[in-house]
């Protein structure tokens, strides 16, 4: 299972970025539909994940949280989709905003709940790696506040789209703090299984606050869908993969361990 | 007589909190079935064996630095 799965999502990622760069222009029907495929699979597998884990446990909920963000985020894709490619309407700011915004906060808290859970285990952290993680967590910052939130005001806007605009920037500072926390994980769980976990959640979510840098700086060729600016729906989708493959590794590694709990007690009994 | 007893009685405790503590840990780690499952397998096992299965499995899993921390902490907290 796991052989086909992992390629396959690899395979996806593949072709829709070959159908962005290679095929017609990216704001075509085809294009915008692939588009939708990760960011469903990334909740599709965090049920998976969930599922496997089981839900009553606190990392269970913790889990469940970090999937109801991306849940939110699929659902703020479908309808920036149904609003720009099928009714041809400015989706901004409309309830795609909603659910996009209300993504991140849900997404911190399931991994700040992760990493109260672990506190117990990061007094032997690596206290270079840990800096290291905050270094590139501060410049990441540094230019999601200047890009994202002191530059993305623009006053012809009404301040209601202002708002939104800079709420977005905050949304992106709450990913960056829950970005750190899976980082932590990186350097604690190294020799686990569970560290290629943390890898993937770390690249994806990195990846999706470099897109969102991108998407404030070059915000106005974006909208147009001029290429290159086209490709930064790559970028996200990246994240979006390494989410997907994270939360698939995740799912199918507890299933092994389940399989192997069975087997030893199967040999005492 | 009473001090066996005490003794007994003692490690009994001490048995039974280690085996919730270790059926907890798995729990947060790889979920409620496997630690159900663990639970059964620990059953008949002293705490040394228990301690010993419980490294083994973080290790695989969570690696050496996590596995040592929490196992240590454990032991702490029954001693």
């Amino acid at each position: 299972m796991k052989k086909i799965i992992k390629p396959s999502l690899i395979l996806v990622y593949i072709f829709t970025a070959a159908v962005y760069i290679l095929g017609p222009i990216p704001e075509s029907l085809l294009t915008q539909t692939l588009y939708l495929i990760l960011p469903t699979l990334s909740v599709v597998f965090g049920f998976y994940a969930i599922n496997s884990f089981g839900f009553r446990s606190a990392t269970g909920k913790a889990l469940f949280i970090t999937t109801l963000g991306l849940s939110c985020w699929a659902i703020g894709e479908f309808t920036w989709y149904w609003l720009r490619s099928i009714l041809n309407v400015d989706p901004f700011p409309t309830i795609s905003d909603f659910f996009f915004i209300l993504g991140y906060p849900l997404l911190f808290v399931g991994m700040y709940m992760h990493f109260k859970l672990m506190s117990v285990s990061f007094k032997g952290l690596d206290k270079y790696m840990v800096a290291f993680n905050f270094l590139v967590i501060i410049i990441l910052a540094i230019l999601v506040s200047y890009f994202g939130i002191y530059k993305a005001y623009n006053p012809i806007e009404g301040v209601f789209n202002n708002v939104i605009i800079m709420l977005y920037g905050l949304g992106d500072l709450a990913l960056l703090i829950a970005s750190l926390f899976a980082l932590q994980f990186i350097s604690l769980y190294r020799g686990g299984k569970f560290r290629l976990f943390w890898w993937y959640i770390s690249f994806g979510f990195l990846s999706l606050t470099i897109a969102d840098i991108l998407f404030a700086i070059y915000r106005g060729p974006y909208t147009t869908y001029a290429r290159p600016y086209a490709y930064l729906d790559l970028v996200w989708l990246l994240g979006h993969l390494f989410i997907v493959l994270g939360m698939f590794y995740y799912g199918s590694t507890i299933r092994d361990a389940r399989k192997k709990a069975e087997k030893e007690l199967a040999n005492i009994t | 007589m009473v001090n066996e007893q005490k003794w007994i009685y003692t490690y009994a405790v001490m048995s039974v909190n280690l085996k919730i503590i270790a059926v907890k840990t798995i729990s947060t780690h790889l979920g409620e079935y496997v630690a159900s499952l663990y639970g059964k397998f620990y059953a008949n096992k002293t705490d040394e064996q228990i301690l010993i299965s419980l490294e083994e499995l973080l290790l695989e899993y969570l690696g050496t630095t996590s596995a040592k921390q929490i196992t240590s902490d454990i032991k702490e907290k029954i001693k």
